[in-house]
């Protein structure tokens, strides 16, 4: 009776185990034929073309933000007829194997999509100079740029151009002088997210006070809304989010309190009622992530790129009713200048 | 920034409302689980347990525009999970810990599936409206409490006395003396009559309704839609406070405000500003969770044979 309890019991633990492993993945099986790892089969590598493109996510594909357009960006890959696959919830101590078991897997084109990405790309990219690298993000602060490896491309996006003009909008809506920011957690975008809203408050007055919160987390909607809370409690009339599921709280949080919010990643005004979402600061991953099919097949793929607002890589979405033409016009003011390179953003890593 | 203009009684009626809001998850997770506990199996499920309910709350609360069918379905959704988890560690004897680590796994991946089958990945993000405050007549109006207790929603409300009703349970009944059997000793409760199974069984089922409800509380009293991973940790949180309150549910709801408390507390320093790291603020309900565990945590005692499996034939 007892070894047959344990056989079923076993049975029940492969069942399922082999449930969770079907969900993780969208790779066929059967890929053996792995490229030659350490291109010992040509000395001179072609980069140049591509077929099989894969992409590292460090959320999930239903976050109505960060991960879900890079999902979309992937799709849209995937619909020009090209083979993709995706893994959610990539971790730290995952992401070198996981970079890894898609190159032996045959995969010539892997993201990873955020900087953390970086310093796993880098050791990996070596072994493998016959598949191209993609990073969401800017390059390892302490690896000098000699030593990246020139298979990787890195797109250091301007997302705190976005961020900025965030600002700029806040500090010419707020009523009761405090605009408040929930971020998720300490990676450089969102430091340089945080630094440059602050700026672009600071940019229109001296007077308004920004109140920042870092909750630590992406996934806590609950939390989000109870920060958000907080900071409506202690006259906070403005609020910018940039966590993924965390600021679904925040946009829930001030839909119920009637204040001013502004959206992250895709133009979230639909969730918030009475146009109290005023804009929201987007960045084109879709476009972001499908133009480099482009660049790949141009030879030479590879090094350091900086897109932002003048690229249509990061953009504003449109104003809400809430908006008057005047402040709209101030805004896009803002928008030509940096635009036009008159007005330059720097990102600032600064945690504090 | 001076302190006394700062911490005012706004101010900390604020908080406190906040740690009684961010408490009801904590409460029922941990009240379910002390009943479980008591009968000596661990509910390191309801982590999973909560996100069945979350989902399931929402989706019926949804499709049917009624907040109580949610959380009916809910704590049923929570109820049913609990049975594979019951079926695997009481009846076929697995390992506690193992069985609720792969569950909780399992429960994650689950919920986002059916998420996403059901509402797919649009940018349509549809929400409820949450349960409503009503404010207790009288009680509402004393100064200070009265914002902070006697004006909640009734979730909030139903879990107290959810744990008034199980320390009775526990505490004055003959049915919480068996119960108690059943996880201090169960060969002499079996000697007496009492089938231990089943008393184990049916305590961890009780456990998955209350961790279903606890699901329910956050999306339809607190954010009014379900987003993946909602329960974020809260699950193994009331395994915690379960200890610190020493298996008593009463305590346990002081606990559980305690935490929620500390966690409104630590936004709240943020919101003020400091120079200090984030990180420190994110990680303050943890560490002084801990630090309580350690210095106040030396005479607890488990239920004897928490988490042993029971065999009928072992000698």
């Amino acid at each position: 009776m007892k070894r047959h309890t344990k056989i079923l019991s076993l049975a029940l633990t492969l069942t399922l185990s082999a449930g969770m492993l079907a969900g993780c993945g969208g790779s066929p099986a059967g890929q053996s034929a792995a490229p030659a790892s350490g291109g010992a089969s040509s000395a001179v590598s072609d980069r140049s073309t591509v077929s099989k493109i894969a992409i590292l996510l460090p959320g999930s594909i239903t976050d109505e933000s960060w991960n879900q357009t890079a999902y979309e960006g992937l799709m849209q890959i995937k619909d020009a007829g090209y083979e993709v696959a995706y893994t959610e919830n990539v971790g730290s101590n995952d992401m070198e194997a996981v970079f890894r078991s898609y190159c032996e897997d045959g995969y010539d084109f892997v993201i990873g999509h955020g900087a953390q990405y970086g310093d796993a790309c880098c050791r990996v990219a070596e072994d493998y100079p016959n598949v191209n690298f993609f990073i969401t993000g800017n390059a390892p602060e302490d690896i000098s740029e000699a030593d990246l490896p020139a298979n990787i491309m890195f797109a250091d996006y301007r997302e705190c151009e976005g961020a900025y003009v965030s600002g700029v909008v806040a500090a010419l809506m707020t009523k009761s002088g405090k605009v408040g920011y929930v971020g998720g957690g300490n990676n450089t975008t969102q430091q340089s997210d945080k630094n440059a809203f602050i700026e672009g408050v600071a940019s229109v007055s001296a007077d308004v006070e920004v109140k920042t919160v870092i909750t630590g987390t992406f996934d806590d909607s609950a939390l989000g809304k109870e920060t958000a809370i907080a900071m409506i409690e202690d006259g906070v009339d403005v609020i910018l989010q940039t966590c993924d599921h965390t600021g679904l709280g925040v946009l829930e949080a001030c839909s119920a309190e009637k204040v001013y919010c502004i959206g992250y990643t895709s133009d979230q005004s639909a969730l918030v009622a009475d146009g109290l979402c005023l804009t929201s600061m987007m960045v084109d991953i879709p476009y972001m992530i499908s133009s480099q099919i482009d660049l790949i097949k141009a030879g030479g793929y590879g090094g350091q790129a900086f897109p932002g607002l003048h690229d249509g890589v990061v953009s504003m979405a449109a104003f809400s009713t809430e908006v008057s033409d005047d402040v709209a016009g101030q805004v896009n003011a803002v928008i030509d200048q940096i635009k036009s390179g008159e007005l330059v953003i720097t990102p600032n890593y600064n945690e504090n | 920034m001076d302190a006394s203009s700062v911490f005012n009684a706004g101010f900390l009626a604020a908080l406190f409302a906040s740690g009684v809001r961010q408490s009801v998850p904590l409460i029922y997770g941990s009240v379910g689980d002390t009943l479980s506990e008591k009968s000596g199996v661990m509910g390191i499920c309801i982590e999973g347990e909560m996100l069945f309910g979350a989902f399931f709350s929402y989706l019926f609360a949804l499709r049917t525009g009624s907040l109580w069918a949610g959380v009916l379905m809910g704590a049923a959704a929570g109820m049913l999970s609990s049975v594979i988890v019951a079926v695997w560690s009481v009846l076929l004897r697995q390992d506690q810990a193992i069985v609720g680590i792969m569950f909780n796994i399992f429960a994650m991946g689950f919920t986002n599936f059916l998420n996403r089958l059901i509402f797919g990945t649009s940018n349509a993000n549809i929400s409820v409206e949450t349960f409503s405050h009503i404010p207790i007549p009288g009680l509402s109006r004393l100064p200070f409490v009265g914002d902070v207790f006697f004006n909640q929603d009734i979730l909030t409300y139903l879990s107290v006395l959810l744990a008034a009703v199980v320390y009775f349970v526990l505490a004055k009944t003959k049915l919480g003396l068996r119960l108690a059997a059943a996880g201090e000793n169960p060969k002499a409760a079996q000697a007496c009559g009492i089938r231990v199974a089943r008393f184990r069984f049916l305590s961890y089922m009780f456990c998955g309704f209350s961790a279903g409800v606890a699901g329910a509380s956050l999306t339809l009293s607190s954010v009014g839609t379900f987003t993946e991973a909602i329960s974020a940790g809260r699950g193994f949180i009331c395994l915690a406070i379960v200890i610190l309150a020493r298996w008593n549910p009463l305590m346990a709801v002081v606990a559980a405000f305690g935490f929620g408390s500390i966690q409104a507390l630590q936004i709240r320093l943020q919101v003020l500003g400091s120079s200090l790291p984030y990180q420190f603020f994110v990680a303050l309900p943890y560490l002084i969770t801990v630090l309580v565990l350690v210095l106040a945590g030396r005479n607890i005692r488990a239920p004897r044979e928490l988490g042993i499996p029971f065999e009928r034939e072992r000698r």
